[in-house]
């Protein structure tokens, strides 16, 4: 499998004013093969989201090269990067904020053919059918309607459509079912793997919920202050954390089984310090409980510890 | 289980007039809680589960357009029936409450040691003194670091964590016997919501407290609750001692929400079973099982006719085909 997308020494900083900035995302190297669903876990500040619109060049990022379809995105200027941009798409959290109100779902679903020169009406009204009825929206049903009209769940359906209808290879997905309630996540997962089995997708998945996550991912990388922790294949990564910080979210995860001991997170007391000042070396150190001199010293560096594994610290639980 | 239960809520009804007309949103809830118990209370935006809980504690009532009905018994007393001065001095005293987001609990104008030390002016008699330095103490007890100097800080220079700690200084501060705590992790990240939750148990532990968890995360309920009820549009659907209801779920919205979880013991790409549907508009209820359109066991009956909670002892449902209960066969006749 090749990368469809590589993300090289990416780096997003944002101004705070006095000459302080956020070190939402340092020095990231991570690539997405063709064909996979990728999982991105973090907790807040992780900058998980910051680096998905990094690649997206919403806005472009600091330092670093996105590499899709062999083109550097962070080179490409206005004309260059609207010509690849149909092929990268991206779902949002909240499903209700990222539709225009004053839309009517087909003209919000028509809208990226307008932006790329679709110019032939009876073409997108063929398309936009087709992506309707793709996603399980019926479109004699919802043509005319807007989205305040539909609960959460069927406005991802519509963003779903919306972000399939130029036929993308590439899409971000951004917690999309954080947002739903309990009983209409599995149908939101269950579609984007439909989608993805149906039109070949790669997905770039980013969610905070672990057993999510796991579902959907075929390998998953772990974000921990702006840093890339571990990157390994779901299932590994799952039952062998490599990096003190995984095998902590791991034991914090609350297991719909009250028969399934609460696992110990081991973490010094304490939060996560603020990306606005991260801790020198590991910026895990603060709460690590294998925390040594050296990880004050030391940025540990992502090294490979067994075929597709890759963790970043200087005294990984495995290899 | 010895006397009557510290809290005991009989047939709680919320409703409110919008401009789709009236909706109940709460619609005839019971239940018991016993001393030092945890009761879980699980359900979707729009179940039901905070508004009930706001009812009891008079946050949600007729200056707020309600109307509410039912009874509310707090160690034997009808916390409804009583004049507006004593109720205020059993929440005070008796009743700690958590909400979700600390940022909009807290008062962002007053310095957090004081905030801790309020109640227990009002309710236990400290002078400001001895209120202050019981407030470094329980700061302390909540694992905030330098108590002394956070309790001069504002909420605003603590983090999400450290500011559900002071909430729950305040809600504990008082040594109540009913902790209520409403959604009080999910603002939280998954490893500073375990660190919470295992405060919120040791804090209910060591102090004999009973507490009310209100949570849309089963997992979270799994972990921490000794019985948990159900909430679906407005009413308990199942209530159950945690394992049993985990182990075999009555009700089959249960069932269903437990089987659409994807879990971590599955490998990636298993597929999900997915709940069809979605839960109802409350303005636009009809008669019959709220969950019927959405149920693979629904019969005709059950568009028909309200299902009434069934009681096998402690356990609770209503469903006219519960699971896992042998009623003449019924229940596996559905298409």
């Amino acid at each position: 499998m090749s990368d469809l997308l590589a993300i090289q020494n990416l780096t997003v900083e944002y101004p705070v004013g006095g000459g302080r900035h956020v070190h939402a995302v340092s020095d990231v190297t991570l690539s997405v093969k063709q064909g996979e669903t990728l999982g991105l876990v973090g907790e807040s500040g992780s900058g998980k989201s910051s680096l998905a619109r990094a690649l997206l060049q919403l806005p472009p990022p600091k330092g670093g090269a996105v590499l899709f379809e062999g083109q550097d995105l962070t080179k490409l200027g206005g004309k260059a990067l609207r010509a690849v941009r149909p092929r990268l798409q991206m779902i949002f959290q909240d499903p209700i904020a990222s539709l225009n109100p004053r839309r009517k779902v087909a003209e919000i679903i028509a809208e990226p053919l307008i932006v790329s020169g679709v110019s032939d009406a009876a073409e997108r009204t063929r398309r936009v059918r087709a992506v309707m009825e793709a996603v399980g929206l019926d479109p004699d049903l919802v043509w005319n309607r807007r989205p305040h009209e539909f609960s959460g769940g069927q406005c991802q359906r519509i963003a779903i459509a919306r972000a399939l209808v130029l036929e993308p290879s590439l899409i971000v997905c951004d917690e999309p079912v954080s947002a739903l309630d309990v009983s209409i996540r599995a149908q939101i997962i269950n579609l984007l793997e439909d989608m993805k089995a149906r039109f070949g997708l790669t997905l770039l998945f980013i969610a905070h919920d672990l057993a999510v996550v796991k579902s959907v991912s075929d390998r998953v990388a772990v974000m921990y202050l702006g840093r890339l922790c571990e990157v390994a294949d779901s299932e590994s990564l799952f039952t062998t954390p490599a990096h003190p910080y995984t095998a902590a979210l791991m034991a914090a995860i609350p297991e719909p089984d009250p028969d399934v001991p609460l696992g110990d997170t081991k973490l010094k007391p304490g939060d996560p310090p603020s990306p606005l000042d991260p801790p020198s070396g590991c910026r895990f150190r603060t709460r690590c409980p294998h925390a040594q001199p050296r990880c004050t010293d030391e940025v540990p560096p992502l090294r490979q510890i067994a075929p597709g594994r890759e963790v970043a610290c200087h005294f990984p639980l495995v290899g | 289980m010895s006397g009557a239960p510290l809290l005991s809520v009989r047939e709680a009804r919320v409703g409110f007039f919008t401009a789709r007309g009236p909706l109940r949103a709460v619609d005839g809830v019971s239940f018991d809680l016993e001393k030092g118990q945890t009761l879980g209370i699980v359900g979707e935006s729009g179940s039901g589960k905070s508004v009930l809980v706001r009812s009891l504690i008079g946050l949600v009532g007729e200056s707020s357009g309600a109307e509410v009905g039912g009874q509310v018994l707090f160690e034997g007393r009808d916390l409804r029936a009583l004049p507006a001065r004593e109720f205020r001095g059993v929440l005070g005293r008796d009743i700690g409450v958590v909400f979700q987001d600390p940022m909009t609990s807290l008062n962002p104008v007053m310095k957090i040691g004081h905030q801790i030390g309020e109640g227990l002016r009002l309710n236990r008699g400290l002078d400001a003194r001895a209120a202050a330095a019981r407030a470094v103490e329980l700061l302390t007890e909540v694992g905030i670091p330098e108590a002394e100097r956070r309790a001069g800080q504002y909420p605003h220079e603590l983090s999400g964590g450290m500011r559900q700690r002071v909430a729950i200084a305040i809600a504990i501060a008082c040594a109540p016997k009913l902790l209520i705590a409403d959604e009080p992790t999910t603002a939280l990240d998954v490893t500073v919501q375990r660190q919470i939750l295992d405060l919120l148990q040791r804090e209910q532990r060591e102090r004999g407290m009973a507490m009310i968890l209100i949570t849309h995360d089963l997992g979270v309920a799994a972990g921490r609750a000794d019985d948990i009820m159900v909430m679906y549009a407005g009413r308990a659907v199942e209530t159950a001692k945690t394992r049993e209801l985990f182990r075999s779920p009555r009700m089959p919205y249960t069932e269903a929400l437990l089987r659409s979880l994807p879990r971590l013991t599955d490998p990636t790409h298993t597929r999900l079973s997915a709940i069809p549907g979605r839960p109802p508009d409350l303005a636009r209820r009809s008669g019959g099982c709220a969950f019927a359109p959405r149920c693979r066991y629904r019969t005709d009956r059950c568009d028909e006719e309200q299902p009434m909670q069934t009681w096998e002892g402690a356990r609770g449902y209503a469903c006219f085909h519960p699971r896992g209960v042998d009623v003449g066969g019924s229940g596996g006749a559905a298409e």
